[in-house]
């Protein structure tokens, strides 16, 4: 009964913590904010049933993501065969060296050490960097102060520098 | 050189990593995350009242801005659930002791009916009649002597044993009966007095006239009733 309990509790911590992120993200893939309701729900449905086997939290609910989204494009479009094409069409937009920056930025924002394997950092660059919410409303979402978030932020936005440099990208502000 | 947050932004901006949420959808996702997660619970049966408080309990402290975990949640819960429960059974049952000691009455036991036997109504507060024999005229003595005799007899019946006497008046007990027979032409006048020989006065007084003798204890009956309810 307590380990269903303790299950219970992880379960609600990580949606609690992924809800706004993962709902936004799908939100900008389609255009009814219903249908982007429904799938963010079935994300989590299936992420209850399976949580004992995830290990990576985040990165089980971006792919059950793109499998959803992929499912419902499917549903309505029978030609929406590619997931890659759906999720990752914005990098064929950059050529030579820009795509390999753009790559590089990728593999950054996905390491784990820059957010000081801290799951909340990563959240909070999610929502404020990616998704554009305010200090306030990232605080709200996470039960923290503003002040709390915005420390973090900073810590997080000067983390990145400093990978990118470690990797060779010294000319950030000639870059942008 | 430039703010690194600054720098930062404009690099997702640059490289299209930025994937902006309007502010009314922004609204929506926060307004709707406790209800989405009522509904997954509930479609995985996992939602009971004692979840719905610590849900509630978890939501509001991430409100307020607290970083509590839904452990923690359910831990305050599960302590306020069982302080209520206390205070709710303590009030209960003092409301209860209050009810009833404002409601109680004395309940007095009732002294035992003691039932008295019913006398009978000759015995009931009857007063000594002493009774003397009747004067009769010549021709009637005889007739004077039995009606003597029979409202005797009579009032022994009613009023009881001790509380009849023939001729042995004393007067500490009640009532004086006597009266007279006289012979008429035609059968006989008999005279009844009921005497209070205390007042000296004379309390009743009957006549009666039989035609034979035959008819003497009839007339002795009545007189005797009469009796009995004058020295009552």
């Amino acid at each position: 009964m307590f380990r269903k309990d303790t299950r219970k509790a992880k379960f609600i911590e990580v949606y609690s913590d992924y809800y706004p992120v993962i709902f936004g993200s799908v939100c900008t893939r389609i255009n009814s904010i219903d249908d982007a309701e429904d799938i963010t729900q079935e994300i989590f449905v299936r992420f209850f049933r399976k949580m004992d086997e995830v290990e990576n939290p985040r990165k089980w609910l971006f792919g059950t993501m793109k499998l959803v989204l992929f499912e419902f494009y499917r549903s309505r479009k029978e030609d929406a065969t590619d997931i890659d094409l759906l999720m990752n069409d914005v990098s064929l937009s950059f050529v030579n060296g820009m795509r390999d920056l753009r790559m590089l930025l990728d593999e950054v924002f996905e390491d784990a050490e820059v957010f000081n394997n801290d799951e909340k950092n990563r959240i909070i660059f999610d929502l404020v960097a990616v998704q554009k919410y305010t200090l306030e409303e990232a605080a709200k979402e996470l039960g923290m102060s503003r002040d709390q978030v915005k420390y973090r932020y900073s810590l997080i936005n000067r983390s990145i520098l400093q990978t990118l440099k470690k990797r060779g990208v010294s000319n950030l502000e000639e870059l942008i | 050189m430039m703010n690194e947050q600054i720098i930062v932004e404009k690099l997702i901006e640059k490289f299209r990593f930025e994937e902006p949420v309007n502010p009314p959808v922004r609204n929506y996702i926060f307004e709707s995350k406790k209800r989405n997660l009522k509904r997954i619970l509930k479609s995985e049966r996992k939602y009971g009242i004692f979840t719905a408080a610590a849900v509630v309990v978890f939501f509001l402290a991430r409100k307020a801005g607290l970083t509590i975990s839904f452990i923690n949640a359910a831990i305050i819960t599960g302590s306020v659930a069982a302080v209520t429960t206390a205070v709710i059974i303590a009030g209960s049952i003092s409301g209860v002791n209050y009810i009833i000691e404002k409601n109680r009455t004395v309940n007095e036991i009732p002294a035992p009916v003691i039932e008295i036997p019913e006398m009978k109504p000759s015995l009931q507060s009857v007063k000594p009649v002493s009774v003397y024999r009747f004067s009769g005229t010549p021709g009637s003595s005889g007739i004077a002597d039995r009606a003597t005799g029979i409202i005797y007899k009579k009032l022994i019946a009613e009023h009881g044993e001790d509380n009849v006497f023939l001729s042995s008046f004393s007067a500490n007990k009640g009532y004086l009966v006597t009266g007279s027979v006289e012979k008429l032409q035609s059968g006989y006048l008999i005279t009844m007095k009921i005497v209070d020989p205390v007042r000296g006065v004379i309390i009743n007084m009957e006549t009666a006239q039989i035609n034979n003798e035959d008819e003497l204890p009839a007339v002795c009956s009545r007189l005797v009733k009469i009796i009995s309810s004058s020295t009552r």
